[in-house]
């Protein structure tokens, strides 16, 4: 197809019956030119749009974030050296970028090291017309901000959370509900487990407490979120080969979620990112995940909040000479789909995590030790 | 009952003045390093490791030292060649050779009480070198706690064991440095850490043909509650040396890292 990248997350938009999807060239990080691709064919083709009017970002690999009015794109990038944050507008209707805009006052200023798990999140909040966008406003806290896009001005930082900066602090997302939106974040705690919470934000901006959604063991950067307004779905990558999976309804600013589902992939090897998508309108939930082994891209699929299928291969990246050769040299990096459903298409987009670059040095340590297993 | 723990003290040469690596100042005496306080620490090894030698300004590895014992006594009688305390002070090349942090022996060990300053006199020698980068000093050994005290998981009574070589890997434009908090996870099962071995791909190649060595790199292992096992950044080699998979780093102790915990590492320059 021609795309080269990283991908921004999330980053597949439809407008004007054409596709959307904002990259960055994963080799220019931290200094790489933002891209937007369209395809007017569902997603067979792709072209690059107005390369003259696409700005230098300063960020890292997937420190930013993309959201949409319906016409515009958002995109929001968090600086490395914690000095303040660029908002890139590319217009679908006259197929034109603005001039990336620094918001590098007193009140935006930091956006979070990296890489440490604390991907940056936006939504387009349309009751207010405002971009919201979550992330770290400094290496200790989790923040969000308001950029009002008719003003093209941004409100400061508020507090989120304050962490302890030895532990990990996941931004999973924010999720849209009715009246009220959802940041979803997981932070590790002092024993052996990573807590996720939730804090809604309504409409007339009132942000409630932080509450308890769900425990697990450990894991890092491999947690993703979505939302119609109706169905809440959230996964986390709880071991090698599995995923849990939860879906939960709103009531006012409380969210309730069921149990969590195990989906276990069978023959390979999980792979990160994976991602979870509602399918508005269907009441239904789809978890896509690939692997490491067999290369599969592989969809579960859960109805009404019943239980994931079996899996379906939707196809295998081991085609592609380049990305996925290696199990131990490459690996997906980004795998997106369209935010409606059932989608005019499914795409997914990979680089290669030490693929060809100019800048970017790869190590590879490896631990030699054994596996124990505990036997009664 | 007693628990070890993989301890390394690093001494950098950025702590001694740039007249005294140069051969041009006058001996430096009495530099200290603070023992932390939590723990006694157990000497049984120490490595000299130079510096610069990519940028084409590197440590030869021509310094005289000595240093004390906690008690203030000298472990040597003067000041030292290096090449008679350390061996292996001419790796650390760019390059697709073998590389590696060797560990010169201490034996009988030395302990030392928690909070201990160890005490080190050095000056550089008549060298080629005119602006030599540094050297890293490291004190290789374990911290000693009673149980209890720390992140300390042990093996469950009745186990089997399979060997296993996990990967960590990074990518990283060396103008992001350091790096911080990047997570080992033991999955599926618990991990038992005993050695590394270590290779990079550097920019603009493309993998997995070409490998070679990045100098001066650092790393700094954190457990799975943020303590540290170093005080600062140690080189890579000594725990992941460069195409040495027949001999790898061992690690004393091993780490016992059970299911779903996780170690951290940090990157940086070594200075």
């Amino acid at each position: 197809m021609g795309l080269t990248g990283d991908v921004v997350s999330p980053s597949l938009f439809s407008a004007g019956g054409n596709l959307y999807t904002i990259l960055v060239p994963l080799d220019a990080s931290p200094n790489p030119t933002i891209q937007c691709w369209m395809s007017a064919d569902g997603g067979l083709t792709w072209a690059r749009q107005d390369q003259a009017g696409e700005s230098i970002l300063n960020l890292f690999w997937f420190d930013a974030a993309s959201c949409t009015d319906g016409t515009k794109i958002y995109t929001v990038s968090n600086d490395p050296t914690d000095a303040f944050v660029q908002i890139a507008i590319f217009d679908t209707v006259t197929g034109l970028w603005s001039a990336a805009i620094v918001l590098a006052n007193a009140n935006i200023t930091n956006a979070g090291l990296v890489p440490t798990g604390s991907r940056t999140a936006a939504y387009f909040d349309a009751p207010n017309n405002q971009v919201i966008c979550s992330s770290r406003s400094s290496a200790t806290t989790l923040d969000y901000f308001t950029f009002d896009v008719g003003t093209l001005t941004a409100s400061a930082w508020i507090n989120l959370l304050t962490y302890i900066p030895t532990l990990p602090t996941m931004n999973v997302g924010i999720l849209q509900g009715v009246g009220f939106k959802f940041f979803v974040y997981g932070q590790t705690d002092t024993a052996t487990f990573t807590s996720y919470y939730y804090q809604a934000l309504s409409d007339v901006g009132v942000l409630s407490p932080r509450v308890l959604i769900l425990t697990v063991p450990t894991v890092w950067e491999d947690q993703w979120a979505s939302s119609d307004g109706a169905v809440f779905a959230l996964a986390f990558a709880t071991g090698s080969f599995t995923i849990e999976a939860l879906q939960g309804t709103q009531a006012g600013p409380v969210l309730t979620f069921g149990a969590g589902q195990t989906i276990t992939m069978v023959g390979d090897v999980l792979s990160r990112p994976f991602t979870i998508q509602v399918e508005s309108p269907n009441s239904g939930v789809s978890v896509f995940a690939a692997g490491t082994n067999l290369h599969n891209v592989t969809q579960y699929r859960s109805v009404a909040a019943g239980p994931f299928s079996a899996g379906t291969i939707l196809g295998s990246l081991a085609s592609d000479p380049w990305a996925m050769t290696s199990s131990t040299a490459v690996a997906p990096w980004a795998m997106i789909l369209s935010s409606g459903f059932p989608p005019t298409t499914l795409s997914f987009f990979w680089t290669p995590l030490a693929g060809p670059s100019s800048t970017q040095v790869n190590v590879i340590l490896g631990l030699k030790g054994m596996k124990v297993y505990p036997e009664l | 009952m007693l628990v070890e723990r993989m301890q390394h003290y690093v001494f950098p040469s950025s702590a001694v003045a740039h007249q005294t690596l140069n051969n041009v100042g006058k001996p430096q005496s009495g530099l200290t390093l603070q023992m932390d306080l939590d723990s006694s620490f157990r000497l049984f090894g120490i490595v000299l490791w130079n510096l610069g030698v990519a940028a084409g300004n590197g440590f030869d590895g021509q310094v005289a030292l000595r240093f004390a014992r906690p008690d203030g006594r000298f472990m040597q009688r003067i000041l030292t060649s290096s090449n008679l305390l350390m061996p292996g002070t001419q790796y650390n090349f760019t390059g697709n050779a073998p590389s590696r942090a060797l560990v010169s022996p201490v034996y009988p060990n030395v302990v030392f009480p928690p909070g201990s300053v160890l005490t080190v006199d050095l000056i550089g020698l008549p060298s080629a070198v005119v602006a030599p980068q540094g050297f890293v000093l490291i004190f290789v050994g374990t911290k000693i706690f009673n149980e209890g005290e720390i992140w300390a998981p042990r093996y469950p009574a009745k186990f089997r064991a399979l060997s296993y070589l996990d990967n960590l890997f990074v990518q990283f434009s060396l103008a992001q440095l350091p790096v911080l908090d990047i997570p080992f996870i033991a999955e599926e099962a618990d991990f038992v850490w005993q050695a590394g071995s270590y290779v990079d791909i550097p920019a603009g190649v493309a993998p997995p043909t070409t490998i070679n060595q990045f100098a001066d790199l650092g790393i700094q292992v954190r457990d799975f509650a943020g303590k540290s096992y170093s005080n600062g950044y140690v080189p890579v080699p000594l725990l992941f040396p460069f195409l040495g998979s027949e001999n790898p780093g061992f690690l004393y102790p091993e780490i016992y890292i059970p299911r779903h915990e996780m170690l951290f590492f940090d990157f940086d320059y070594l200075t």
